[in-house]
């Protein structure tokens, strides 16, 4: 009996929490779903038929094959080289003192803040000629010649991984600070180095923050737009990019389409690293 | 030529953290460094380590001074309190880890790892993973590892503090075979008395960043030259009082301490502290103490009392369960000081 009562309870708690899920997540995919599937043009609520016309473009052309693998590895470029800038950035303030540390947690929240749109534009005008960066060191003499650094493959990467690091900073900081000291502090008795220690003892032990850091970089950058649009050319463009622009020309079900693509290959990567990095058990009570 | 720590500083922003600490270790000397939260005690284990830099003094080991040797040249292995096991490595693992840094081959350092195992009574876990093994495991898995680099010296901060009595027992006493059987100099930090007291050659109290008394745990209790070490080391109790003819008197009341005084030479009308065990209460006495509750230790009757601010543990020489006692002390089986100006 009391099983069952306990099962009712849980079923009655978890409840709003599913037909909250439903609603936001389940009915759109569905909606999305329905439209992927309809013949291009139209939507079935429209009075379009089923077709599968969309993804048959897809898989014909190869052009949508090549952006995805380039979206893929771009973000995996950009989740890795945040990761390196960041997590060394992390160590230092999660040795900080406590005011110095707090500071700079409310900087990264701040710069957090701080929309996609107006890091694009903060950047463009960074890295502009007329009065950004190239600019200033040709009048100093350290540049002849300058031209604008953006747009370019250089500029997007460059924002793309500036963007990423607060938010790598703000995920790595409590397993960090968490960390005991005395392991590095052992390890140091023991005749290694600091970068021996890094290497050796720092990352192995925080790989699961890492590994976890890496994979929101990646979920995030993959649907990211405004960042590549506004600072690459349109030989950089991510994935994501061609989504928006099939939107905006009303083609919706080509959109949905891609992005159910999109939506597969980063379950698939996802899954993939999970079952190589993922699983492996780290000690929470040393963290 | 053992270890030795002189005249060692440590002033960490404005704090001053150890203020002039003398230490003289004889080489396979067992010692505990004894005093309570904060006195500096991890501290000067950490400089005796190289991991804290020290302001002022100079550090010798084997006559050699080794006050800015980096840790990794001091030929010493530590546990630390939270024994810092690695835990993304097995038991064995974490035993070979420091082996990586001398010149051996892998079958080498797996021998020795597994000897070690042998000699801590953990060669059957040797394939666990840390989250896997009990705190007394890992507690012998942490002094294997620290013994992987055969140091002349070990260094244990609080090794035992999370382990239950028994278990404190058991290892308490390994760690002592193991010390005698390598004849290895040990330094452990502790604020148990009765751990200090129970497994060490020499014990060093400290209090306030300095080293109050250094000495072996029958000196400290028969001859504490401190306050703070007759109160520390066991006789916790305390009254202030003061002499004038013919008896010692509490302080602020008059009330009769003690009669037989005469042999002390202590000179009227001075304030002093006077420590006192359990054991050394008489009934020949007029200070006033509240009863809060009784005891009994197999036979042994004692009384949880109220005096002044005090929590103080007495025997129960009266009959019955009086609310209110009148005690004297004797002072044969006492400690008195001349009373800091401060107090």
């Amino acid at each position: 009996m009391t099983t069952i009562d306990s099962r009712k309870t849980n079923l009655l708690t978890t409840l709003p929490v599913l037909l909250f899920v439903l609603l936001t997540s389940v009915l759109p995919i569905c909606f999305l779903l329905s439209n992927a599937f309809s013949e291009s043009g139209t939507s079935l609520d429209q009075g379009g038929g089923l077709s599968l016309e969309n993804f048959r473009e897809i898989f014909y052309d190869s052009y949508y094959f090549g952006r995805m693998l380039y979206t893929v590895s771009l973000v995996l470029l950009v989740s890795v080289l945040t990761l390196i800038v960041a997590m060394p950035l992390t160590i230092v303030i999660a040795r900080l003192k406590n005011f110095w540390r707090s500071t700079w947690v409310v900087l990264l929240l701040a710069s957090l803040a701080l929309s996609e749109v107006l890091t694009a534009y903060a950047w463009q005008i960074i890295l502009s000629k007329s009065s950004g960066l190239p600019g200033w060191l040709e009048s100093l003499g350290l540049l002849t010649d300058s031209n604008s650094w953006w747009p370019g493959f250089p500029a997007m990467l460059l924002v793309l991984v500036y963007f990423s690091i607060p938010i790598a900073m703000v995920m790595l900081l409590p397993p960090v600070s968490r960390m005991d000291g005395s392991l590095s502090d052992t390890a140091r008795m023991m005749g290694f180095s600091k970068i021996e220690v890094l290497w050796r003892i720092t990352l192995p032990v925080l790989r699961k923050p890492i590994f976890q850091t890496g994979l929101l970089l990646f979920l995030l950058n993959t649907g990211g737009f405004v960042i590549s649009q506004q600072l690459g050319r349109p030989s950089d463009w991510m994935f994501s990019v061609f989504i928006a622009d099939f939107m905006r020309s009303f083609n919706v079900p080509f959109a949905v389409a891609l992005a159910l693509c999109l939506l597969l290959t980063v379950v698939l990567v996802v899954g993939v690293a999970y079952l190589a990095f993922g699983r492996q058990d780290v000690d929470s009570r040393a963290v | 030529m053992g270890l030795e720590a002189q005249d060692v500083s440590v002033t960490i922003g404005q704090t001053a953290i150890l203020k002039g600490v003398d230490l003289d270790i004889a080489p396979g000397k067992f010692i505990a460094l004894l005093g309570p939260s904060g006195c500096g005690k991890t501290t000067l284990l950490r400089v005796l380590a190289g991991l804290q830099e020290v302001s002022a003094g100079t550090v010798f080991f084997e006559g050699k001074n080794i006050t800015i040797a980096k840790p990794s040249e001091r030929n010493c292995g530590m546990v630390f309190q939270s024994l810092a096991l690695f835990p993304h490595l097995n038991v064995v693992e974490n035993i070979m880890f420091p082996l990586k840094k001398l010149d051996l081959t892998k079958s080498q350092r797996l021998d020795r790892a597994l000897s070690l195992l042998e000699m801590v009574h953990m060669v059957e876990f040797r394939e666990r993973s840390m989250s896997m093994i009990s705190g007394g495991q890992a507690q012998r898995v942490a002094i294997a590892r620290a013994l992987a680099q055969e140091p002349k010296l070990l260094l244990l901060d609080e090794p035992f503090s999370a382990l239950d009595a028994e278990l404190r027992e058991e290892l308490r006493t390994e760690i002592r075979v193991i010390q005698r059987k390598l004849g290895i100099s040990v330094v452990m930090v502790t604020h148990d008395q009765h751990e200090a007291f129970t497994v060490s050659d020499v014990v060093g109290v400290m209090n306030e960043g300095k080293m109050e008394q250094v000495g072996t745990p029958d000196s400290l209790i028969r001859k504490p030259t401190s306050s703070f070490v007759a109160k520390f080391v066991g006789q916790r109790n305390h009254i202030s009082c003061f002499y004038r003819e013919g008896g010692l008197y509490e302080a602020g009341t008059n009330n009769l301490v003690s009669h037989s005084c005469s042999s002390l030479k202590l000179s009227p009308y001075t304030k002093y502290d006077l420590y006192y065990s359990s054991e050394a209460i008489t009934t020949m006495g007029q200070v006033k103490a509240d009863a809060l509750y009784y005891r009994n230790l197999g036979g042994r009757n004692e009384i949880c009392a109220r005096y002044k601010e005090q929590t103080i543990w007495i025997h129960n020489l009266w009959n019955g369960q009086p609310d209110r006692v009148s005690f004297g002390v004797d002072l044969s089986a006492s400690f008195i000081f001349e009373a800091n100006d401060d107090d």
